[in-house]
């Protein structure tokens, strides 16, 4: 398994990500919508709205799994970060970063994963809308395209926890 | 009218994450610019004012919403009467299958559809056009 290496920029991108004051947060239901309704546009069983902290990856929104957070090192989220596109895994055990990989081996035994990051203004990754399946898979244009759509609504969702710049 | 009127396609759908979604997802594709709306008498309004490449309708209203697509039928409004139509709908019974052919339907999706179908009932009405 090959642990993620950190983006340039990670302190610039931690501050940026606990500046919002989201981490730890109750569920909101302007969020779980958006999982909940990818869920159902791309049949997947879990669908989550990962946001990539220090040490861990922490669900704000999760659709099909029980757990609330996962330890950075092990989240294929934290990879997805690093670049701007979606990050596309067809087949988890096919793919040498992952195929020994504790959540690809155990629950919830990944085998499909397609993360869209959550670049918000200031130009940072904070997390991803990500898709996970338990067979391989792969995303065609139109399901790109959706996925970004639901990406950019949770953008602009988070955005509205940035702090305000004040008046002149 | 707007001259780039005609190139655009006219959305009813009452869900605004639904409508919000698939305008966002067919602006992404490069595909002509989604119009939506949330009622009938706004989609009355749009169709009054103007021409649309194509029309997809919500029928969660059946009884107005048929008689504005009668309306389009009977060249009443400023839209071409002969505008490509898709429609979604809940349940289809005998006498709404009939009415839809009456009214040209070219495509019905059954809700809850995806996303993915109202693209693809785009790009084929598109081609019909």
């Amino acid at each position: 398994m090959k642990e993620p290496p950190l983006p340039p920029r990670e302190e610039d991108r931690l501050q940026a990500l606990r500046a919002l004051l989201i981490l730890d947060t109750p569920p909101e239901e302007r969020f779980d919508r958006l999982t909940a309704f990818a869920a159902q546009e791309f049949d997947m069983p879990i669908v989550l709205l990962s946001l990539i902290d220090a040490q861990r990856q922490w669900f704000k929104a999760r659709h099909g799994l029980d757990v609330c957070e996962t330890a950075r090192g092990i989240s294929f989220c934290a990879h997805a970060i690093l670049q701007d596109a979606v990050m596309e895994v067809p087949d988890a055990a096919q793919d040498e970063r992952f195929a020994d990989n504790p959540l690809v081996i155990g629950e919830p035994h990944i085998r499909f994963y397609a993360g869209a990051p959550l670049k918000m203004p200031g130009g940072h990754n904070i997390g991803t809308l990500c898709l996970i399946d338990r067979s391989p898979r792969r995303l065609d244009a139109i399901d790109l395209a959706i996925l970004g759509s639901l990406r950019d609504l949770a953008v602009e969702e988070l955005a509205r926890y940035a702090p305000q710049e004040p008046a002149a | 009218m707007s001259p780039t009127s005609h190139h655009e396609i006219l959305l009813f759908e009452p869900s605004s994450l639904t409508a919000s979604i698939i305008v966002a997802t067919a602006r992404q594709m490069n595909l002509p610019r989604v119009r939506q709306v949330s009622s009938v008498r706004t989609a009355h309004q749009q169709l009054t004012a103007q021409g649309f490449q194509a029309l997809i309708m919500s029928l969660d209203e059946p009884t107005d919403a048929v008689a504005l697509l009668e309306q389009v039928r009977n060249d009443q409004l400023a839209v071409d009467a002969q505008v490509p139509v898709a429609v979604t709908i809940a349940q289809v019974d005998p006498s709404t299958a009939v009415k839809m052919k009456a009214l040209q339907v070219r495509r019905v999706l059954l809700k809850p559809f995806k996303v993915r179908d109202v693209i693809t009932t785009i790009e084929m009405l598109r081609r019909e056009d």
